[in-house]
């Protein structure tokens, strides 16, 4: 028996590749919604606006805390109750049976996403003098304006690298989204695998897989990082 | 014409306005001095409400009038819209060009068409002497240079007053006259302008009203020669001597 | 959901005994993952040549790479490839598997915590200790790994948390920790499904995690006492 059989592995290595959209687009949708989100959990801990802030406290402990997978079956196993139970109390007739796959692991990675970004959020906005928001004020601008305007882009920018590594995570925790029966690469690799034995052969790929999406996006964020931002070369002459 | 009442403030237990009265016309040049920890800075960020008065009152030009008690948003708002501040440290929106600090205010807040307050921002740079730089973010800027961006960037949104909160501490040595001389200019000019500084060189030259602050109180108030060149009070003689060590004697 | 308090409390407890396993794997992961990680530090700090880009790559795949990719690669795939060789580990328990594979992956996680708390050190520690005569090894044992140490707490601390959180995929390749038991605790309770052993279960894993960051917290107080600035800012 041939130790690596590597004409198994090239011949199967576009159906691992099918699963390539799938683990892009549940990082993509996740880290937006999860953005947006956690771009006001952050604020309500900036400007801490009571309850809304140890809620906020609470949930990114929570999130933290507990292992993706485990939130994953949570919600698996938990949103079919929650719909029966709804079903009974309002009597409608939803089916969780139709929920795609696809609908859990949007809710379940945007909610990780979420708590992991607000963080980066509140230290960049913390971090940013307060007297811009006063030159706002000076000028005549709402604090929605000046956070708009002045606030939030200079947040973003220092988020930036943070982003890079909270996108790149996201990237190899799709590995789990099987727990929820959705087909990404790791589900194509352990079926192709399990047919005849091609462990080593289908996991190498989805290695190599994971690792050159893994090597671009860091490339990418590098390069993001490097050309937004130009107004900040700093000088000796920077106002502190 | 600015008249503020009774304005108090606390910090935890410590008071640090204890009830000023202070009267502004139109084309005053007001300059107030003291030691620090007197409450001077305190009392102008409540001028434009930055920091909120625990009492008093604010009143600017015939209408708008402030209570402490119960400020409203539309108020507070009002109030910023008429006044315009420049700091200590220069506070210039970083993410902006010179050009684009200029125009916020006037696109935004004054709800000005963009060619206009491009208009009005480019004839200001060319007054402060920075045409060249309209383009450049401020952290490519000396800090004089930006205090001149600050400068025209309060005066673009043409106030009832302008606030200056210490405008050349923070400036090294070099660069402090060019922010003076932009002042003084200004002050010609007839704007408003009320300052808290250590230059009391300045004070004397170019204001017209001056105000001497400590522990929370104004002690002293009155023309510059009155205040200045002829205290009255004992502190004021106490902080001015401090200020100008006599030399023991001269050749 | 008609539950009783008695059938949650029975419910925390069966969950509740199989958390030793679970905390087992964390501390022989972190142990020997400990020793690689400084291992691997010392490597690329030296720069030792060729080993020191092989840990690069080394670093690189397993940061680069879902820890579950790694732990299947192990488990099903080195014993097949060691097979070639006539080295049949088939039989080896999942749990040695398991702890080998995470042992390796924070073992890259680690090496670049320590590093970088090694650089924050600073090169000046190191010259004063060879001014009074250390070798490297003395100054590393007696006074730059101390300091790094306490530099690298913080960082540490999120590494265990997350060491924690992934022992979570051991029960895919077969140990019977808290997750492979799922099942049986099932099988136990008779009104609580599913939905309510992953709510334990996530409630005993964020428990455990502020445990955890409480113990970190008071480590980083106690090692802090009395130094102002270690590292150069």
């Amino acid at each position: 028996m041939t130790v690596f059989n590597i004409q198994f592995a090239i011949e199967h290595f576009p159906e691992v590749l099918k699963g390539v959209p799938i683990t892009l687009s549940i990082a993509a949708v996740s880290i937006i919604i999860g953005s947006v989100i956690g771009l006001g959990l952050a604020l309500t801990r900036v400007y801490k606006v009571p309850f809304l802030q140890q809620l906020t406290i609470v949930y990114v402990s929570f999130i933290r805390g507990t292992p993706l997978l485990v939130q994953l079956y949570v919600f698996f196993y938990g949103v079919p109750e929650l719909l029966d139970w709804v079903n009974k109390t309002f009597t409608t007739t939803w089916n969780a049976d139709n929920i795609s796959p696809m609908w859990y692991a949007f809710m379940v990675y945007s909610m990780n996403a979420a708590a992991y970004t607000t963080e980066i959020f509140r230290a960049a906005i913390n971090s940013i003098a307060v007297g811009q928001m006063e030159a706002c004020h000076s000028v005549g601008m709402t604090t929605w304006q000046g956070l708009r305007r002045v606030i939030f882009p200079q947040m973003f920018e220092m988020a930036l690298p943070n982003m890079g590594n909270i996108f790149i995570n996201l990237i190899k925790s799709t590995s789990l989204a099987f727990a929820v029966k959705v087909v990404e690469i790791m589900a194509i690799s352990k079926m192709i695998a399990n047919q005849g034995y091609n462990f080593l052969e289908m996991y190498s790929v989805a290695t190599i897989i994971y690792w050159i999406i893994c090597l671009l996006l860091e490339l990418l964020f590098y390069y993001l990082e490097k050309n937004v931002g130009k107004h900040r070369r700093k000088t000796a002459a920077v106002a502190n | 014409m600015i008249k503020l009442n009774g304005i108090y403030k606390k910090f935890k237990d410590h008071e640090v306005l204890k009830g000023i009265d202070l009267k502004v016309k139109k084309g005053d040049v007001l300059t107030i001095i003291g030691p620090s920890g007197s409450g001077k800075t305190t009392f102008l960020r409540c001028i434009n409400f930055l920091e909120k008065p625990d009492h008093g009152t604010i009143q600017i030009g015939e209408k708008l009038v402030i209570d402490a008690h119960k400020p409203s948003k539309r108020d507070i708002l009002q109030l910023r819209r008429q006044t315009a501040m420049v700091f200590q440290n220069y506070n210039l929106f970083q993410n902006k060009t010179v050009l684009e600090n200029i125009t916020e205010g006037l696109i935004v807040s004054q709800k000005k068409k963009k060619s206009e307050a491009i208009q009005i921002a480019e004839s200001l740079l060319k007054k402060v002497g920075l045409s060249e730089k309209r383009d450049e973010f401020p952290s490519s800027l000396s800090g004089g240079q930006q205090q001149r961006v600050g400068i025209a960037r309060a005066l673009a949104l043409n106030p009832d007053v302008i606030l200056f909160d210490e405008p050349t501490s923070a400036l090294d040595p070099e660069m402090v006259g060019e922010v003076l001389t932009l002042m003084k200019e200004i002050a010609r000019e007839g704007i408003t302008m009320i300052i808290v500084t250590h230059e009391i060189d300045f004070a004397r030259e170019v204001s017209n009203h001056v105000v001497f602050m400590e522990g929370g109180h104004i002690v002293e108030e009155g023309t510059p020669e009155e205040v200045i060149l002829h205290p009255t009070k004992e502190r004021t003689k106490q902080f001015l001597r401090r200020l100008n060590k006599e030399p023991e004697f001269v050749i | 959901m008609d539950s009783s308090i008695h059938e949650w409390g029975t419910l925390f407890q069966q969950v509740l005994s199989r958390l030793p396993l679970t905390l087992l794997m964390l501390v022989a992961s972190l142990m020997v993952g400990l020793f690689l990680g400084t291992l691997i530090a010392v490597i690329r700090i030296r720069k030792i040549p060729v080993l020191h880009q092989l840990m690069a790559i080394f670093i690189s795949f397993s940061r680069c790479t879902p820890l579950l990719v790694q732990l299947f690669l192990i488990y099903f795939g080195l014993p097949q490839l060691l097979s070639a060789f006539g080295i049949y580990i088939n039989d080896v328990a999942p749990l040695i598997f398991a702890i080998a594979t995470f042992s390796l992956h924070i073992s890259a996680y680690l090496a670049e915590v320590i590093r970088s708390a090694y650089i924050a050190v600073g090169e000046d520690q190191l010259e004063a200790c060879y001014s009074v005569g250390m070798t490297y090894s003395q100054a590393l044992r007696r006074v730059i790994l101390p300091q790094a140490f306490v530099l690298a707490l913080p960082n540490m601390g999120n590494t265990i948390i997350e060491l924690l959180k992934d022992t979570v995929l051991a029960f895919t390749i077969g140990v019977v920790d808290i997750m492979g038991q799922v099942r049986i605790i099932i099988g136990n309770n008779y009104g609580l499904g599913m939905f309510q052993v992953y709510v334990v279960i996530s409630i005993v894993y964020w428990g455990t995690c502020a445990f955890i960051e409480v113990i970190i917290h008071q480590l980083e107080k106690h090692f802090k006492k009395g130094r102002i600035n270690v590292a150069k800012s």
